[in-house]
């Protein structure tokens, strides 16, 4: 039985076995990068879904100068009724006189080409009319004509109450105009 | 990092400094190579840091220290392309003397356990060398306890005739 025991004693470890001292650093970091990369994994997903929807928000977003409420075609159609009711004299001059074959401006307007951009802003077509109608249109046009102008540019692109605003008070001005002349000519 | 993960940091660290020279020793006594050893017990350590973020209890975690390395140890020589080394010449690897003294360590019990069977030889190096006892022999090599028992008792007598034949030679 001793021998028995000797031998198991011969079987002990007889020396201290150390890990080196990087073990248990080596093993920390290890552990602790395990632990950090996960929160950015679940993190991202998240992200990248959130940039994908602003995309999308910002491509199907409507443009800003097209305006969807009705209201506000309601008041254009109100603004163009009164602009028939102030100027009754001037459509009769018109009637008068023999009436103007229509000019490039009212013919693009009123037949839209095709070529054309739908989504065109109303501000740079207003502004366009000013500047050409003295040179090719000396005398006014016929309400008719403008009262077409008018509705082919609200089935068009519906303008601003600005634009409708100015394109009246250069009207105005120019009928003065008009009138000082024949006046002077006197 | 929050304080769960900071707990479960600590715990590791409770671990590592408790059974890293274990664990050490363990890999050592059969790989027989420091820096694979090493490897050995860091994949253990963190397979159990692994183990601690699934919420195992404590208890199991020390069940499950011992199994992993032994796991890690069989792993090691089944992936390792064996190239026979002799013992002697192994020895030339260990360079400082702590090393030296360890591998001379390693040296002297392959050298009583090369003639038994690998089985007799394993339970022998888990009884006397790395202290569990019968019960946890016998779960960690899935065998019944009085197997483990028989089989630790005839590599003793085994060994004992081998002295004697030697003449004391060791």
């Amino acid at each position: 039985m001793n021998e028995f025991e000797d031998i198991e004693q011969l079987l002990k470890p007889q020396c201290e076995f150390k890990a080196s001292d990087t073990l248990k650093q080596e093993v920390l970091e290890k552990a602790r990068k395990e632990v950090r990369p996960h929160r950015i994994v679940k993190m991202w997903p998240w992200l990248a879904a959130a940039c994908v929807v602003g995309f999308i928000i910002m491509v199907l977003m409507p443009p800003e100068t097209t305006t969807e409420n009705p209201a506000e075609g309601n008041q254009l159609v109100a603004k163009v009724e009164t602009l028939k009711v102030e100027t009754p004299k001037a459509a009769e001059d018109q009637q008068a006189e023999p009436t103007p074959e229509p000019t490039n401006v009212s013919v693009e307007t009123s037949q839209p080409s095709k070529a054309a951009s739908p989504r065109r802003k109303p501000r740079q077509v207003m502004k366009e009319k000013p500047v050409e109608a003295p040179q090719e249109e000396p005398v006014q046009m016929s309400e008719e004509t403008r009262m077409e102008l008018l509705l082919a540019s609200l089935n068009k692109d519906v303008p601003k109450m600005e634009d409708i605003d100015t394109a009246e008070e250069i009207r105005q001005m120019r009928m003065r105009g008009e009138r000082l002349t024949s006046m002077c000519n006197f | 990092m929050n304080k769960e993960t900071e707990q479960m940091l600590a715990e590791l660290e409770r671990i590592v400094v408790e059974r890293q020279d274990w664990l050490f020793r363990f890999a050592y006594m059969r790989i027989g190579i420091r820096e694979d050893a090493e490897d050995v017990v860091q994949e253990v350590l963190l397979s159990v840091f692994r183990r601690l973020r699934e919420k195992a209890s404590v208890d199991s975690v020390e069940q499950y220290v011992i199994r992993a390395v032994s796991n890690a140890c069989t792993d090691y020589f089944r992936r390792k392309t064996l190239t026979i080394v002799s013992l002697e010449k192994a020895g030339q690897v260990a360079v400082s003397v702590s090393d030296r003294q360890i591998h001379d360590e390693f040296v002297r019990i392959n050298r009583l356990l090369d003639t038994l069977p690998t089985e007799q030889a394993e339970i022998v190096r888990l009884k006397c060398y790395d202290d569990l006892t019968f019960k946890q022999i016998a779960e960690l090599q899935d065998i019944p306890e009085a197997t483990a028992k028989s089989r630790y008792r005839y590599a003793i007598m085994h060994i004992q005739q081998e002295i004697k034949k030697k003449g004391d030679k060791i």
